[in-house]
C-alpha cells in the first residue's frame, strides 16, 4: 500500500526575508565602510548619523554594530535560502525567528541610547531596525504557520488520516 | 511542541541581545575607571583655564558656574573623560569658559579662579572648588571660604585675597560672560567643540562631536 507524501508548500516568505536581508546587509556594510574609513556617509536631512556613528555605542568589545549587523543579515539571507529549500523544517524557522528577534532587540536599545544618551538619530540605523523589525515579524509567521500545520498533521495521524 | 518552539526562540533571542548589550556594557566600563579619575592636569600643557595643547585639532569649550549642581558632575562625567582619552593625546584643548549666572557667590568664585589663572594655579584649583559643590548662596563659596580653598590647592593665599579685593573683574571672565551672551546661552554647563553648541551636556554627546570632528580633520588632509 502505497502512502503518499505531504510536501511542503512552498512559501514566498522566506523570498522577502531573503529580499529584506539583502537591504539590511547593505545598510550594515555601507555604514561598516563608514566606520572602516573606506566611503562617506550621506545622512540626509536630519544629520546625526556621523554623530551616532562616532559615538562609543557603535562598537561592542572594539567590533564595529555595523558589521556585527552585516553577519547577521548574511546569516538570516542563508537561512531564508534553506527555510525556500526545505519548507517547514522547524530548526531552520526557530534560528530564522531568534536571530532576527535578537537583531530587532538590540536595534531597539541601540534606538533608545540614539535618543536618551547620544540624543542624536542616524537615519541608516532606524532603517535597519524597521528592515530586521519586519524580518523577525515575518519569521514568526513562517514559525506559527509551519507550527499550525505541524499540530494539523499530527491530529490527521491521531486519526488514521493520511 | 508547538509553545515550546516559541518560549525556546524568544528565550534564546533574549540571551543573544542581552549578551551584546550586557559586552558592551562591560567594554564600556572597562574603560570607565580610568576615564573618571581626576587627570594629572599638571602633566599637560596649560594656559590660564586652558589645558591641552594650543595646535590641538578639536577645542572643547565649556561655559560653567561654579554653583551650578551639573557641572559639578559634568566636571566627573565629562571633563575628566575627556581629558584623560582625548587631551592626554594631544587630539583636543579644553577650555573652561567662565559663566557666573546664579548669584553673588558664582561670581565670587569665578572671580577668585579666574585670579588663581592668573598664578597659573586654576586646574588644582577649580578641582578643589568643584569638589566642594557648593550651591544656592549658601557661604561654600564665600570669601573666607574661597581663601581657605587656595591653602588647600597650593595657592598663594594672601596674592588670591589681594586678586579678589582689588574688585576688578578680570578680562578673562568678563570676554566668556559677553560670548556666553552672544551665543545666546541660557544654561551651565554648556559644552561646544570646535565652536558648535553641543545640545545635551553628555560624555556620549560631546564624545560623539569629538570623534567627528578628528574624522572631518583627518578626511581633509
Amino acid at each position: 500500500m502505497k502512502r503518499a507524501i505531504r510536501k511542503e508548500p512552498r512559501e514566498r516568505r522566506p523570498l522577502i526575508i531573503a529580499l529584506l536581508s539583502l537591504a539590511g546587509a547593505a545598510i550594515s556594510a555601507y555604514l561598516w565602510s563608514y566606520k572602516a574609513g573606506v566611503t562617506g556617509l550621506v545622512c540626509g536631512p536630519f544629520g546625526g548619523c556621523t554623530t551616532v556613528n562616532a559615538s562609543p555605542y557603535s562598537e561592542v568589545l572594539g567590533v564595529p554594530v555595523a558589521a556585527i549587523g552585516t553577519f547577521v543579515y548574511l546569516a538570516i539571507l542563508g537561512l531564508s535560502a534553506a527555510a525556500y529549500a526545505k519548507p517547514g523544517r522547524t530548526a531552520i524557522l526557530f534560528t530564522g525567528f531568534s536571530l532576527s528577534l535578537a537583531g530587532a532587540l538590540f536595534s531597539l536599545y541601540l534606538t533608545a541610547l540614539e535618543a536618551l544618551i547620544i540624543h542624536a538619530y542616524c537615519v541608516w540605523c532606524l532603517a535597519s531596525w524597521a528592515v530586521i523589525t519586519l524580518v523577525a515579524v515575518l519569521w514568526a509567521r513562517s514559525l506559527r504557520a509551519a507550527s499550525r500545520r505541524s499540530a494539523a498533521g499530527g491530529a490527521r495521524g491521531r486519526r488514521g488520516d493520511s | 511542541m508547538k509553545r515550546n518552539v516559541w518560549i525556546w526562540s524568544i528565550a534564546a533571542a533574549l540571551v543573544i541581545a542581552g549578551a551584546l548589550i550586557g559586552a558592551q556594557w562591560w567594554s564600556l566600563n572597562q574603560g570607565r575607571a580610568a576615564d573618571h579619575a581626576t587627570p594629572d592636569f599638571a602633566q599637560f600643557p596649560v594656559s590660564g583655564t586652558s589645558i591641552g595643547p594650543t595646535d590641538a585639532p578639536v577645542v572643547v569649550e565649556e561655559y560653567f558656574d561654579f554653583q551650578c549642581p551639573h557641572c559639578h558632575t559634568a566636571a566627573q562625567e565629562v571633563v575628566y573623560p575627556v581629558i584623560n582619552r582625548y587631551v592626554s593625546r594631544g587630539e583636543v584643548r579644553f577650555v573652561y569658559r567662565f559663566y557666573p549666572i546664579l548669584g553673588p557667590e558664582s561670581v565670587l568664585a569665578a572671580e577668585a579662579a579666574s585670579c588663581a589663572a592668573e598664578q597659573e594655579r586654576f586646574w588644582p584649583y577649580q578641582q578643589v572648588l568643584m569638589e566642594k559643590r557648593g550651591s544656592g548662596n549658601r557661604g561654600v563659596y564665600s570669601r573666607a571660604n574661597l581663601a581657605a580653598y587656595a591653602d588647600e590647592a597650593g595657592l598663594d593665599r594672601d596674592a588670591l585675597l589681594q586678586c579678589i579685593d582689588d574688585g576688578v573683574i578680570s578680562p578673562a571672565l568678563a570676554r566668556d560672560y559677553n560670548q556666553a551672551l552672544e551665543l545666546g546661552l541660557r544654561a551651565t554647563p554648556t559644552f561646544l567643540v570646535n565652536g558648535r553648541v553641543i545640545p545635551n551636556p553628555t560624555l556620549g554627546a560631546v564624545q560623539g562631536a569629538i570623534r567627528e570632528a578628528l574624522e572631518a580633520k583627518e578626511s581633509a588632509r
